[in-house]
């Protein structure tokens, strides 16, 4: 390592922390039936939402693994995560594309209502379940204006009926 | 990996009707048990079972009583009359080398799992609680016993079911020569041989149902419950197997993605048709890391033939095996409520059972584990 990046390392406490806990997330993110929760790993320690986006990011690591980091990104409700998880959700990765729904959901409330509601126009009809999941989840009145808008739209069986589910709430 | 080599390469289309061929397997015996119906507390009267000289396992299963109540077992009583097992205190019982989970519609009690708590012949009793809140449920019983004598060098068939992979560009016609899958395949079989058991004859089945509905498993809805609707369909293959639904992805409470979940456990054995009738396994990693999936597919595999977890993630529950270590809640010396792999070094986060295994560190199955794996009706 050179010693400009030394320098910059030492200069830059929060992306040296999320090395750091690099490990400890990556082995929580392991469990086969569980997947941790938001106060688990907030309890870790103020670098995790950075590590969570650093394995979020990581094309080297399993996409199952990816994909938790990227939902739990929403217990860390920051600018650079909603712009990072509003471009996922219209990216090319339809797993991540999901879970990037749910996390900006879960993350900002009503005010991802307009973020994810072009899901549901999405040819996708996995990424259509997930937003409809993820907005029957928040059962506001935004949201469920958002799937109401939807219901004459929607074409298919199963996307239709859990929409009807979620309003009937 | 021989065996696999050798493995009969069948590709099945689904509505083939294959399921329950229990009845007619001399390694087993079944016995319809009837119809019982739970009194206002929830318990249903003694379900009386025969179980034969020759029995190195039992598997009975109830049901189905729907997705929104929770069943269990209450009591067994062996052919002598003892408690072998029980849900309430019982100052004349010493706990027993066993676990029952409370669980949704449909019911799969197996025992041995712990060779401390072996089984022999006679007339047994069992009873089966269910969380009606009053109403009474009727429900249907079945016993699966395993008559054939337990091979130290067991096998286990598979039916592997592939659930709208195109992603992937995996189905049942390309299975048997994909790399990835042959991978993860020889990884489970590797990982299970050490405890004497091997991977059999693969069927290998593509989906015919509703793959939209089933290639991503939703697991939030507990009244109509994706998973127990999917281990339902009739996906034809052995009834003596193991059915794996390979799927793109397992979804949980918020989104989160789950690997793998195995019914019961452990799974209603043998028997086609229920909602405990096999295991799923999240896929999407099959391409980046083959090896991760055959992790997964062993660890249900192991779930669903009647072992546990040898620490739960809080530290607090174990499997009932005497020889696997246990990781207690002293170890979290970090204070996040999970004991993990680090902090479990030596005290069983080597175990494929550890609730959370990685490839590289979890690699083993104890003396015990392989008792349990070998003795199941599922196992030949």
């Amino acid at each position: 390592m050179s010693s400009a990046l030394v320098l910059f390392a030492l200069l830059s406490p929060q992306i040296a922390n999320a090395g750091e806990l690099r490990e400890p997330v990556l082995a929580l993110l392991d469990g086969v039936e569980d997947a941790p929760d938001a106060a688990q790993l907030r309890a870790m320690g103020e670098g995790v939402g950075p590590e969570l986006l650093e394995l979020a990011q990581d094309p080297n690591l399993a996409p199952t693994r990816r994909a938790r980091a990227t939902q739990a990104l929403g217990w860390f409700p920051t600018e650079q995560h909603r712009e990072w998880l509003s471009s996922t959700l219209q990216g090319e990765d339809p797993m991540l594309a999901r879970k990037a729904s749910y996390a900006l959901v879960n993350g900002w409330g009503d005010q991802a209502v307009p973020l994810v509601t072009p899901a549901l126009a999405s040819s996708d009809v996995q990424l259509r379940l997930a937003t409809v999941r993820a907005l029957g989840s928040l059962g506001s009145e935004p949201a469920r204006q958002a799937l109401s808008a939807r219901l004459d739209l929607e074409q298919h069986a199963a996307v239709k009926d859990l929409i009807r589910q979620s309003l009937a709430r | 990996m021989t065996s696999l080599l050798l493995a009969l390469v069948l590709p099945l289309a689904c509505g083939d009707k294959g399921g329950d061929d229990s009845g007619t397997d001399a390694g087993l015996q079944v016995e319809d048990l009837g119809s019982f119906t739970t009194d206002t507390g929830g318990l249903t009267g003694d379900i009386p079972l025969s179980v034969p000289d020759d029995a190195s396992s039992v598997m009975v299963h109830c049901g189905s009583y729907g997705y929104s109540l929770l069943g269990t077992a209450w009591h067994i009583k062996d052919g002598a009359g003892s408690l072998y097992y029980t849900n309430e205190n019982h100052e004349s019982y010493a706990p027993a080398k066993m676990r029952v989970g409370n669980l949704d519609d449909h019911l799969p009690v197996l025992f041995p799992v712990s060779p401390d708590h072996d089984i022999s012949g006679g007339d047994w009793q069992i009873n089966a609680w269910i969380a009606s809140g009053g109403t009474p449920k009727t429900v249907s019983c079945e016993a699966v016993y395993r008559i054939d004598d337990v091979a130290n060098n067991a096998s286990v068939d598979i039916n592997a079911v592939f659930v709208g992979l195109d992603a992937l560009g995996l189905d049942a016609a390309g299975a048997p020569e994909d790399a990835d899958f042959q991978a993860a395949l020889e990884k489970a079989d590797e990982l299970l041989s050490q405890a004497g058991l091997s991977l059999g004859a693969v069927n290998y089945i593509d989906f015919s149902g509703d793959v939209d509905t089933y290639s991503v498993v939703d697991i939030t809805d507990s009244d109509s419950s994706e998973l127990g609707n999917l281990l339902k369909q009739d996906v034809g293959g052995a009834g003596r197997a193991l059915t794996v639904f390979f799927v793109q992805e397992i979804s949980s409470s918020g989104g989160a993605t789950i690997l793998g979940l195995a019914a019961g456990p452990p799974g209603a054995a043998t028997v086609g048709g229920t909602s405990k009738s096999g295991m799923v396994v999240t896929s999407a990693d099959l391409r980046a890391d083959p090896a991760s999936v055959g992790l997964i597919l062993a660890h249900e595999g192991a779930h669903f033939l009647g072992l546990f977890h040898t620490s739960e993630k809080e530290g607090s529950t174990h499997d009932p095996l005497s020889d696997t270590p246990e990781c207690g809640s002293s170890a979290n010396t970090d204070g996040n409520g999970y004991v993990d792999r680090e902090e479990c070094a030596g005290k069983g986060a080597d175990n494929i059972m550890f609730w959370a295994p990685s490839v590289e560190v979890s690699t083993k199955l104890s003396d015990d584990q392989g008792w349990v794996l070998r003795r199941n009706p599922a196992v030949r």
